[in-house]
């Protein structure tokens, strides 16, 4: 069967595209459509006991055909469909880099594949899942600041309430200004 | 962000409707896995992947150059398109190719320009195919202007011809149909690379993508699919967002429908949505419905892979213009091209076995009146959607 | 004389006044009686003579029209007199070769033997008197037929050789005979050759061999300016000039009135003079006669007597006529005897202003129009006549001549006079007078002529011939009228040569183009059906037949004397019917109509009468009554009744007779009234014989009958005589006849049913001469199929012997000669030569016939059987021909059809004549005529022309002017049977050609797109490395050569059959489908059935680095191609020493400077002519390019080679 038939607890009829369809699909389109699913609609699907099931079949589906597909198009000796797949996940890295996470150790292998352009890519990939990374981090610190200093019209008034020391603003002002060329690559 | 919940949709007031969903999903599980049956004597017709059409292609070549080294005389075999060609498979009620096919040799006076031109359609198609590219019949014509003998019609009707030679989908050969209709609703698909939600593409939604190899449906949760005749009708429910209200998959066919909507649609049907479609209330509304559950006769060949035998004929009906006392002057008289394709249809044999559409024909006949479906705005903006299309679902009321 | 009459009537005018007898001499009163010539003089437009266009084509008609007759006279007269003179010296000429013999095996027994012959020698002495005789008969053969033309030649009168001849003096005699039969053999061998030679004598005959010189004739360019002439006229001929007038007519009048002339003359000016001097000469009043005598006292004669010339005039005149003739016969004088000519010179010049300002005339130009025959020429006496009205030598008998009866040359001398007040040139020359006539003349009112030039002999360039030139005034000449009119003519007499040289000095010239002179028509006797009471009348009144029968048997046709002598009975009854009175062969009796009528009956008896004494037979009348009245009453009393109910039967046949020819009734009626006309006839016929028994039975009554009551009155005797004599028509002398004889002889002349008239007088033109005329004229294209005598082949024969022999057979029994090889004889030949197979033959010819005729223009002629409507004989014939390039398209109908009556052009009043209404009968669009116009006339590259010729065309004529023949349904018909079967070739001709053109537009359409194709296909087969080798030439290559087969205009439907045969199922679906389950129609060829379709299986392997070896396609040609021997030698005799030789090396060699040839060009340039090597060559240039060694291809469906 192309779909799977879901009968959700409030008489809803969803239909999921089946392991089978997936099979057909190529290489990074399984993992990415798990994943949108996920993200975006598991939540809508009425009972908790109806989302857990659906997410249990996601996760079968990313350990049975995701992550084997992605793999298997990595590992393929034919240069051209390793390098449309190092092209789908080169997209994925700078879109949604979490996808990625599986694929890096292979990614990394690729690194220094003796094709000039497999190679080049895959380090594309990986800087870019760094710099996603480092840019994560930095948002997250940039929170923390915010949690402290608030925005900056807050920080200015703290300055001059004197809530805060004049070290303690410079260094979270340059905390941010840092935060925000880094973000501006 | 993924749409509210819709406990607005009862689902038991609507239990008729869900009942046709139920049957469709039963249905898919018991043919699930047996190849379509074909009746004997039909063309067997495939949908080609690209290396599969270029092998054939490759065929044909081989055998006309087997030919002309041994005979000097390289004649095509071409399936014959015209009606003494036509079979009703009754069980499948769709209109398919037989296997007649009429020859063409290059050294026949009259055959000699037909059997040029194939040649160059091919060499056009197997470059297409060979760069794993599309194109729309325009642009094969404008391929080789002159050759085509600077008509249109001429290469239109050759890429029917050699679809028919390969014997696969006129798509395998990569040469497209021109997109006209749009889809919006309750669906989540794969367009290329793109993932897309149907639900949150504003009124127009989604535009049929006429290359259907790059399209793959992920996931819906609608309760059934409203095919809409008329673009007009189309932006009534789109602004009234009528998919949120009731969880469905709307598409606007502008008249019959071009071939990529029609096959979007039996995919669609093919996942046990039960399928309405909405046109005027007039004999050619019953004709564009025959179209979409039977395929036509000239695109017969193609007709497996775009028929949807299961689609029911929501409205509007003949005796709907009197239950929702459509005001007279909304109606139209029937007009004599009217009158004679309804005699006509009700001659066909797939409406004599089904006695509600005939006796609404009848009636049409008998009343002389026709209407469209804005008529139902003389009653009200709102009426067509939250009156007549939601009582209509809940009665069962269509053929 | 007249004043005695007066006295003698004044004294006895006492006595009845004797009715006085009105002499028809007497001239006085009111009604004069002009001449015919007065009459015309002023009205020769009659004649169509009317200024303008037309009235140059008019002169030319009329001399044209007796120059043709002359010529045709002179060659028929020639091979009629030379029939005659052969049969007439066969027994001499037989016995001088019996003689030669006799006396040759003499001498040479003589002197080998050494013995003396003494009785041979004896009978030859008998026989030498009989042979001098027999060369003077001979001699004196050739003198009449030659006439005084030729100078006798002295024969020996009398043989020398006397004594007997005895062994003792056998040597001297023997001696005395060798010489006298030297001179006698060299006597009758010179006669036998000049008989032979008799057809080669320009003199006697046109000899018909110069068709070299005509070919490359130009009578402009060769011709000699006139200075170079100075011919001296011999002192002798001077000397008489005036001499040879005296001889023909009263010497003293002549003399005398032209010496008292003398003395005026001076006063007039001299002819040159006036031409110079401009001033005005009153012609109306001249007038002289030369052979009529009271017309001495005209005023008109007086007149042109003025312009007699005097002695030194003369000659000068003479000079000048003598040297323009030289000058005029100069460019043809090598041909002017032996081939039949007419030149015909129109020459323009400023009219001096005297004619100008005569009236409205202002336009007018003066031409002069010289015409030259070498027909017979005519006599002195007869050149005396020439000019006159009435006066023509078409004789009184009807025969089939273009002339007119004597209007038309006097009528042209007359204009000429009218216009131009100039005399009218004429010489000629008879075949059998030594020197030629020439005068210069006008012609009189009273239709009597007076000469400038008297009537002199003088030598001419020619042998025999006429020379007419005469001065008319008319508008300015444009083309379109005499040049058409004698293209035309010559396009009809094409036997005969045509010079004209019009105003602009531009020459037409048409040269002679058949072989031979058409037949001589015969003498028509008109047919009874054909006669009017008018010429029956007239023809009883000229002849002198002294019996009616016989008049009736020599002036008609189909007349036998039974048929005479019945219908004389029958008109003999009529007229005894119509009058009363019964001959009953003894006596007469008056058939009465009331029994209290007088009745009287007369009979022979033999009286003394009158003033001699012997008894002489005279008419005694009875009269008869009482008992023998009553007698005769009864039956006269049945012959009233049946005279009754005979009237109303002939009123019934009559109106039968009327509604039968009236042409709305249906068949079925017309039918009905035959039945009723036959059950009148039958009627008609027993009154007939009732009456005649009733005769019988009076003239038994009257036998015994005793007569008494004689009848003395004077008066009614008299009365009765003269009905006797009425009743007497066989008796009484055809030219007595009284009026109402004749009509009754007219009615039972015209009553009788006669067999249609002999149509050996109506001689047709002939096809073949048609065609060749119309094929040199507009030198069309057509294919060498015209068979040595000029007749076209219908199609090319095998040549084998069997049909050598047979048509040589055929040939000479045009010539009624035996046969080659009798009939039976040539059954044995018929047998095939072996090595030429003649499937292989038909192929050739029928592929040479398509090639060789692909650029033919269409041409036909069909002459229909002579037959007759309406009593006329006549023949109708037609020749049409269509030439896309050489006959330029038609403006109007009048421009594609043309109309011939007696060979003559008719160009005026087209619409109204029946030959055009038959040309309009005819459904063209049937056969393939794609265009006419609005009245039916083929519209297109057409010309068509028709002849009717017979003896009696002038009286088919609708009108006087005599252009357009009456619409008569038997003519009409004619005509469309003729033009039908013409159409019926045309349609053929037609079909072939579009075929061909099919075929080429097919091979052409094909050709266009092969190419394409197999460049499409090349593309994506070139993807698949299979293919790595695969050129695009050698599909091409393989395409073309089927496509050669089949559009070859040569191969026939079977053929190109037989090579589609060769096709395999298209093998590309099957394949694919046997993948699928359902099964198909076709079954699925797996690859090695495919390959193993020809017997010699080509695996088409990519690996293979050659391309696939030649296939030879199995085709019919193919299988032609062994059958033929190798080596062309094998034909043997049948190829002529000069063929050249057809091998690879010389085809090789024509192609060598590699460009495309088609096969004409190769045919040219190795010379070929034969079949055989035609076909010989299209086979080794196939062979040449199955080795690849040229190449092959195709232009507009042409065959086109080229070097590898």
């Amino acid at each position: 069967m192309d779909f799977n038939v879901y009968r959700l607890s409030d008489d809803r009829i969803i239909q999921i595209a089946s392991k089978e369809k997936m099979k057909k699909w190529t290489g990074e389109v399984p993992l990415v459509y798990i994943n949108y699913i996920r993200d975006s609609h598991l939540k809508n699907y009425g009972s908790k006991k109806d989302q857990k099931e659906i997410s249990d079949y996601l996760d079968e589906a990313m350990e049975e055909i995701a992550v084997p597909k992605l793999i298997a198009a990595l590992e393929s000796h034919n240069d051209d469909e390793v390098m449309a797949v190092l092209t789908r996940i080169e997209e994925l890295s700078r879109k949604d880099p979490d996808l990625v996470k599986i694929t890096l150790s292979n990614v990394e292998r690729k690194q220094h594949h003796p094709n000039k352009d497999i190679s080049k890519l895959a380090e594309k990939i990986q800087k870019n899942y760094d710099r996603a990374m480092k840019r994560r981090q930095i948002k997250k610190q940039l929170e923390d600041n915010e949690k402290i200093g608030g925005t900056d019209a807050e920080l200015d008034q703290k300055l001059i309430r004197g809530d805060i020391s004049e070290n303690e603003y410079l260094r979270l002002k340059k905390e941010r200004i840092e935060a925000y060329q880094e973000l501006q690559e | 962000m993924a749409t509210k919940s819709n406990q607005s949709y009862d689902i038991k007031k609507y239990h008729k409707v869900r009942k046709l969903y139920e049957d469709g999903l039963r249905r898919i599980q018991e043919t699930h896995g047996q190849a379509l049956q074909l009746p004997k004597g039909v063309a067997k017709i495939d949908d080609l992947t690209t290396d599969e059409a270029k092998e054939r292609l490759h065929q044909i070549v081989d055998g006309l150059i087997t030919q002309i080294m041994l005979t000097g005389r390289p004649i095509l075999k071409v399936p014959n398109r015209s009606s003494s060609n036509i079979i009703w498979d009754e069980k499948n009620d769709m209109l398919l190719m037989g296997q007649k096919t009429t020859s063409k040799s290059l050294l026949s006076l009259s055959s000699a320009t037909d059997m040029t031109r194939i040649a160059k359609v091919m060499e056009i198609v197997n470059d297409l195919l060979e760069q794993n590219l599309h194109a729309t019949k325009r642009d094969l014509y404008y391929m080789d202007v002159k050759g085509f003998g600077g008509e249109q019609k001429n290469s239109d009707a050759l890429i029917e011809d050699l679809a028919t030679i390969l014997r696969s989908t006129r798509n395998s050969t990569h040469i497209i149909a021109s997109a006209m209709g749009n889809c919006v609703g309750r669906l989540r698909i794969r367009d290329g690379n793109d993932i897309l939600d149907l639900s949150r593409m504003g009124s127009q939604g989604w535009q049929v993508n006429p290359a259907l190899d790059n399209v793959e449906i992920l996931e819906t949760d609608a309760e059934f699919v409203l095919v809409i005749e008329k673009n007009a009708a189309m932006v009534r429910l789109a602004e009234a967002r009528f998919w949120e209200r009731f969880p469905c998959i709307l598409m606007a066919g502008r008249g019959q429908g071009d071939m990529a909507s029609r096959m979007f649609l039996r995919r669609l049907s093919k996942m046990g949505l039960p399928v309405f479609l909405l046109v005027d209330a007039d004999p050619y509304g019953s004709y564009i419905a025959s179209v979409y559950m039977r395929g036509s006769k000239r695109l017969s060949y193609e007709s497996p892979f775009m028929a949807t035998p299961d689609l029911h004929l929501l409205g509007v009906l003949a005796k709907d213009l009197d239950e929702y006392n459509i005001p007279k002057e909304a109606r139209l008289r029937l007009t004599a091209q009217d009158k004679k394709r309804a005699k006509e249809l009700l001659k066909e044999d797939f409406i004599k076995a089904n006695k509600k559409w005939g006796d609404d024909l009848k009636l049409m006949l008998k009343s002389e009146e026709k209407a469209e479906i804005q008529a139902f705005t003389s009653r009200g903006f709102k009426f067509l959607v939250d009156e007549y299309i939601p009582h209509k679902l809940e009665t069962g009321d269509w053929i | 004389m007249a004043s005695s009459k007066k006295s003698t009537e004044s004294i006895n005018n006492a006595k009845p006044r004797k009715p006085k007898k009105i002499s028809t001499e007497d001239k006085s009163g009111d009604i004069k009686e002009a001449s015919i010539a007065k009459f015309m003089r002023k009205r020769t437009q009659l004649v169509g003579f009317d200024y303008g266009n037309f009235k140059h084509t008019q002169y030319a008609v009329e001399f044209i029209d007796n120059a043709l007759d002359a010529i045709e006279k002179f060659q028929w007269d020639a091979e009629t007199n030379l029939e005659t003179l052969k049969n007439n010296t066969a027994s001499a000429i037989t016995d001088f070769e019996r003689f030669d013999n006799e006396a040759e095996a003499l001498i040479a027994q003589v002197e080998h033997s050494e013995d003396q012959p003494v009785d041979a020698l004896k009978t030859l002495y008998k026989t030498v008197p009989k042979i001098l005789e027999r060369i003077q008969q001979v001699n004196e053969e050739i003198q009449n037929l030659i006439g005084i033309a030729i100078r006798t030649v002295e024969s020996p009168e009398k043989s020398q050789l006397k004594g007997s001849v005895t062994s003792t003096n056998f040597q001297e005699k023997y001696k005395a005979f060798l010489e006298e039969f030297g001179k006698i053999k060299t006597e009758y061998t010179n006669i036998i050759e000049k008989i032979d030679g008799m057809d080669k004598n320009p003199q006697f005959i046109f000899t018909l061999d110069k068709e070299l010189s005509l070919e490359n004739l130009n009578y402009l360019s060769n011709g000699v300016p006139k200075s170079t002439f100075k011919r001296k006229i011999s002192d002798s001929l001077k000397k008489n000039l005036r001499k040879f007038v005296e001889s023909t007519h009263n010497t003293t009048t002549s003399n005398e009135s032209t010496d008292t002339e003398e003395e005026s003359k001076t006063s007039v000016p001299q002819i040159d003079e006036i031409g110079n001097l401009e001033q005005t000469v009153d012609l109306e009043a001249i007038k002289q006669e030369l052979s009529e005598q009271e017309a001495m006292d005209d005023e008109e004669v007086k007149e042109l007597q003025k312009l007699q010339k005097k002695e030194k005039d003369l000659e000068v005149e003479l000079q000048n006529i003598v040297d323009n003739l030289d000058q005029f016969v100069a460019p043809v004088t090598d041909i002017v005897d032996n081939e039949p000519l007419v030149i015909l010179k129109l020459s323009e010049e400023e009219p001096p202003d005297v004619y100008r300002e005569k009236g409205e005339r202002s336009d007018s130009y003066l031409y002069t129009i010289e015409v030259f025959d070498n027909g017979t020429g005519m006599q002195p006496q007869d050149l005396m006549k020439f000019g006159k009205y009435l006066a023509s030598s078409k004789s009184q008998k009807l025969r089939q001549t273009r002339g007119s009866q004597g209007f038309g040359s006097p009528s042209a001398f007359s204009d000429a006079q009218n216009t131009t007040g100039k005399p009218i040139t004429a010489i000629s020359k008879h075949s059998t007078q030594l020197y030629g006539v020439c005068s210069e003349f006008f012609t009189t009112e009273k239709n009597t002529k007076v000469y400038v030039v008297d009537p002199i002999e003088i030598e001419t360039p020619f042998l025999h011939g006429t020379y007419v030139k005469l001065h008319y005034l008319n508008k300015k000449y444009n083309r379109g009228y005499v040049d058409a009119y004698i293209e035309k003519t010559a396009l009809m007499n094409s036997h005969i040569s045509f010079i004209y040289i019009d105003p602009y000095g531009e020459e037409h010239f048409y040269p002679r183009r058949v072989i031979y002179f058409p037949k001589e028509p015969k003498y028509a006797l008109p047919h009874p059906s054909s006669i009017k009471i008018g010429d029956f009348q007239d023809l009883l009144r000229g002849s002198d037949n002294l019996t009616v029968q016989a008049f009736l048997t020599e002036n008609f046709v189909r007349i036998s004397s039974r048929l005479a002598k019945s219908i004389l009975k029958t008109s003999e009854l009529e007229i005894e019917c119509k009058l009363r009175f019964f001959n009953l062969g003894i006596g007469f009796l008056s058939v009465i109509s009331k029994p209290t009528d007088v009745m009287t009956y007369t009979r022979e008896e033999s009286r003394i009468y009158g003033r001699s004494k012997n008894p002489r037979m005279k008419y005694i009348a009875y009269l008869i009554e009482n008992d023998l009245k009553e007698a005769l009453w009864e039956p006269i009393q049945d012959f009233n009744t049946l005279m009754k109910n005979r009237h109303s039967l002939l009123k019934n046949q009559k109106s039968i007779e009327k509604s039968l020819n009236d042409p709305e009734k249906k068949k079925k009626e017309l039918k009905q009234l035959e039945k009723e006309l036959n059950k009148v006839n039958k009627e008609l016929e027993s009154i007939e014989k009732s009456i005649r028994k009733i005769k019988q039975n009076l003239n038994e009554i009257l036998q015994t009958a005793s007569l008494d009551n004689e009848i003395k009155h004077p008066q009614t005797l008299q009365k009765i005589e003269e009905i006797i004599g009425y009743l007497l028509i066989s008796k009484t002398k055809p030219s007595e006849l009284s009026q109402i004889q004749i009509e009754h002889l007219y009615m039972a002349f015209k009553n009788q049913s006669y067999l249609a008239p002999p149509t050996d007088t109506a001689i047709p033109v002939g096809e073949s001469a048609l065609e060749t005329a119309v094929i040199k004229q507009y030198n069309l294209t057509v294919s060498n199929r015209v068979d040595y005598f000029g007749n076209s082949e219908d199609e090319i024969h095998q040549i084998g012997e069997y049909e050598r022999i047979k048509s040589i057979n055929k040939n000479l029994s045009k010539f009624n000669m035996p046969n080659l090889v009798s009939d039976n004889g040539i059954e044995s030949l018929l047998t095939y030569n072996p090595t030429i197979n003649p499937e292989i033959y038909a192929d050739t010819i029928s592929e040479l016939d398509l090639v060789h005729t692909i650029g033919d223009d269409f041409i036909a002629a069909n002459t229909r059987k002579p037959t007759s409507g309406k009593g006329l004989a006549f023949v109708v014939e037609g020749v049409m021909a269509y030439s896309p390039n050489k006959i330029s398209l038609a403006k109007k109908a009048s421009q594609v059809i043309t109309r011939y009556v007696n060979r003559t052009p008719k160009m005026r009043d087209n619409a109204d004549c029946a030959l055009w209404q038959g040309v309009q009968s005819v459904n063209w669009k049937s056969y393939k005529v794609t265009d006419t116009f609005d009245n039916g006339v083929p519209k297109g590259n057409y010309v068509i022309y028709v002849n009717c010729s017979g003896p009696y065309t002038h009286l088919m004529f609708k009108s006087q002017s005599k252009n357009a023949l009456a619409e008569d349904e038997v003519l009409i018909k004619e005509v469309k049977y003729c033009l039908e079967a013409i159409g019926r070739k045309l349609r053929k001709y037609m079909n072939k050609k579009e075929v061909r053109e099919k075929r080429s537009k097919r091979s052409r359409i094909i050709e266009k797109n092969i190419p394409l194709f197999v460049n499409s296909i090349y593309t994506i087969a070139k993807t698949d490395p299979k293919y790595r080798d695969l050129k695009k030439s050698t599909l091409e290559q393989k395409i073309n050569e089927v496509l050669a087969i089949e559009t070859d205009p040569t191969a026939t439907d079977e053929e190109i059959r037989e090579a589609k045969k060769a096709v395999i199922p298209s093998p590309v679906l099957s394949k694919i489908i046997s993948h699928s389950q359902s099964e198909s129609s076709d079954q699925p060829p797996d690859d090695s059935k495919i390959v193993s379709v020809t017997p010699s299986p080509t695996k088409v392997s990519s690996s293979s680095t050659t391309p696939p070896p030649p296939v030879e396609a199995k085709t019919t040609l193919g299988s032609k191609l062994e059958a033929i021997p190798p080596k062309a030698e094998s034909k043997g005799e049948k190829r002529s020493a000069s063929s050249p030789e057809v091998t690879d090396e010389r085809i090789l060699d024509a192609l060598s400077d590699n460009n495309w040839h088609p096969t004409s060009d190769i045919v040219k340039e190795l010379s070929i002519t034969t079949f055989y090597d035609a076909r010989l060559l299209k086979i080794k240039l196939k062979a040449l390019a199955m080795k690849e060694r040229i190449l092959f291809g195709k232009k507009q469906g042409k065959d086109v080679w080229r070097l590898k």
